[in-house]
């Protein structure tokens, strides 16, 4: 019963954040505010459901002048990438952006897009269900989840998979923890922090089980997988954020430091 | 002869400057404007916005703070935001901020009234022939429109309308010092008292000239000043402003001319 709570709860913050879509390991696209943040540019990219379209903009965040929008056919999200709101699909330097199609349908589609024209550089479909993940800091690769169980189901099994833009194919196998290369990956997104350098940090929940960190290094198409020792955490690991602090991973909660990842070794400390 | 061409060349660049920006019908009404600016609410917290939507317009409600979209509302068909004079002044927002005015031109015009808070649909009117917007009052219960006479864009009238029932008021809203003068011109310029109960556009006669018009929101009175002295050229440059009791027309960081707002007196 709490378990369920909890994840209500968070499924609720994630709702009150954003019109999103999906379940299960990822949040999913989304629609309207907060967006994509350009906080170098000063934008705010927005993808807003216009009827059988999607609107695509770019909000000056000062004044909230609309500097450029356009159409696109379908209906198309921003990706959140874990349920407390974070977001992704903005490559570091700003330059490209990623939409995704919703979920639970029987292909996903992609377009990757020059952020100052809206120019569609590239667009993927893949059979099944599938979420946005990452993007490498150049834009050039970008990390799927490739949903293996159903569409919705909490809990469900997935797979983290790469796709090279510049071919427009998947690499080959999926991007695992080869310490542990026959665990399999399941968990819902709890909060995301990054790094300039390509590193995803990205807090999991397991209901029942111990909560883990996913280090994904963008760059490299390699992950690690951390698992953090609070068995009993189902009722507060929603409200912890991640902060990368130099060659420190520092999981906080309640503005206190809770535990510190060393990023080069993986190793714990309080 | 070569003043009238010079004349019309002037104001053919700058009308055609101004439409690449928007969309609408050359003439006494600059027509509707999609994107940015849009038009500000009056404490300044909200950008409202049309965009356009394949065939249709999504309207959007932007916190200026932050640039996120507070709320929106699709409308089928294409609506935008009114544009009041040429040099992109935008209208539509009453002052109590309780009625948001987009439209579609044409030779049906139909409007949509929107709660600026909600973005619902208040009410919807179509009117039979070609009404450009010119201004509402501050509780928006009152739309002024210029209705277009003829094809030509020439000839027009400004109209009051009654937005609780859709009916236009009888008669055109004239000048009644000068009740037979028709109007003819394009707006250059627009600036409105705090209140929101009058409008003060700048108009550039098609014939050479200029002229104030006056336009009381809430009596559906109007004054045409004239304001002579300012080159025909040189008045797509020409920008209003309000201060104590005067209307300035601004050339260039000079003050030109001055309108007493009660008088309506003309110094330069």
């Amino acid at each position: 019963m709490r378990r369920a709570l909890v994840v209500l709860t968070i499924l609720g913050v994630w709702a009150a954040v954003a019109t999103a879509d999906g379940g299960g390991p990822s949040p999913g696209p989304t629609w309207g505010s907060p967006g994509l943040v350009d906080h170098l540019r000063g934008i705010r990219y927005l993808a807003l459901d216009g009827g059988t379209m999607t609107m695509v903009e770019a909000v000056e965040v000062h004044g909230g002048k609309v500097a450029r929008w356009t159409n696109f056919r379908g209906r198309y999200g921003f990706p959140m990438v874990a349920f407390d709101g974070s977001m992704g699909g903005l490559t570091r330097d700003g330059t490209h952006l990623v939409l995704a199609s919703p979920q639970g349908q029987k292909s996903t589609r992609f377009l990757l897009l020059e952020s100052g024209t809206f120019k569609v550089l590239a667009r993927a479909r893949l059979r099944g269900t599938w979420s946005f993940d990452a993007l490498s800091p150049d834009g050039s690769t970008m990390f799927l989840i490739q949903y293996l169980g159903q569409p919705f189901a909490v809990n469900q099994p997935y797979a983290v998979r790469a796709l090279n833009w510049d071919t427009g194919r998947l690499y080959p196998g999926s991007i695992v923890d080869r310490r542990e290369p026959d665990e399999k990956m399941n968990g819902m997104p709890v909060t995301r922090t990054g790094t300039a350098n390509g590193w995803a940090y990205t807090l999991y929940q397991r209901p029942g089980k111990r909560p883990f960190v996913h280090a994904l290094d963008t760059v490299h198409r390699r992950a690690f997988c951390v698992d953090l020792p609070w068995r009993h955490s189902d009722q507060w690991i929603s409200s912890v954020k991640l902060r990368v602090r130099g060659g420190t991973l520092e999981l906080r909660n309640g503005g206190r430091t809770i535990a510190r990842m060393d990023r080069k070794t993986l190793a714990l400390s309080r | 002869m070569r003043d009238d061409v010079m004349r019309a060349l002037a104001l053919a660049v700058f009308v055609a400057a101004i439409l690449a920006g928007s969309a609408g019908a050359a003439g006494p009404s600059p027509g509707i404007a999609f994107g940015s600016p849009g038009v500000v609410s009056h404490d300044g917290k909200m950008r409202y916005v049309a965009l356009r939507a394949g065939r249709g317009t999504l309207v959007e409600a932007i916190s200026t703070r932050d640039g996120t979209v507070r709320r929106t509302r699709f409308l089928k068909g294409l609506y935008g935001v009114p544009l009041v004079a040429y040099d992109g002044s935008t209208g539509g927002l009453a002052r109590n901020g309780k009625r948001l005015v987009v439209y579609s031109p044409g030779s049906v015009t139909r409007y949509v009234m929107l709660d600026p808070r909600s973005l619902r649909v208040q009410s919807r009117i179509v009117l039979n022939g070609n009404y450009g917007f010119d201004a509402l009052s501050p509780d928006g219960s009152l739309m002024y429109l210029i209705h277009l006479k003829s094809g030509t864009g020439i000839d027009y009238e400004v109209r009051a309308l009654d937005v609780s029932n859709g009916r236009l008021f009888p008669g055109a809203i004239v000048d009644r010092r000068e009740p037979d003068e028709k109007m003819t011109g394009i707006p250059v310029t627009r600036v409105g008292s705090t209140d929101a109960s009058w409008a003060y556009t700048l108009y550039s006669r098609s014939q050479g000239g200029a002229f104030v018009h006056a336009l009381h929101t809430t009596a559906r009175e109007a004054f045409c000043i004239d304001v002579p002295g300012i080159a025909d050229d040189q008045l797509s440059h020409v920008r209003m402003r309000l201060a104590k009791g005067s209307l300035l027309l601004r050339l260039r960081g000079r003050t030109v001319a001055t309108i007493d707002t009660r008088t309506f007196e003309v110094k330069r």
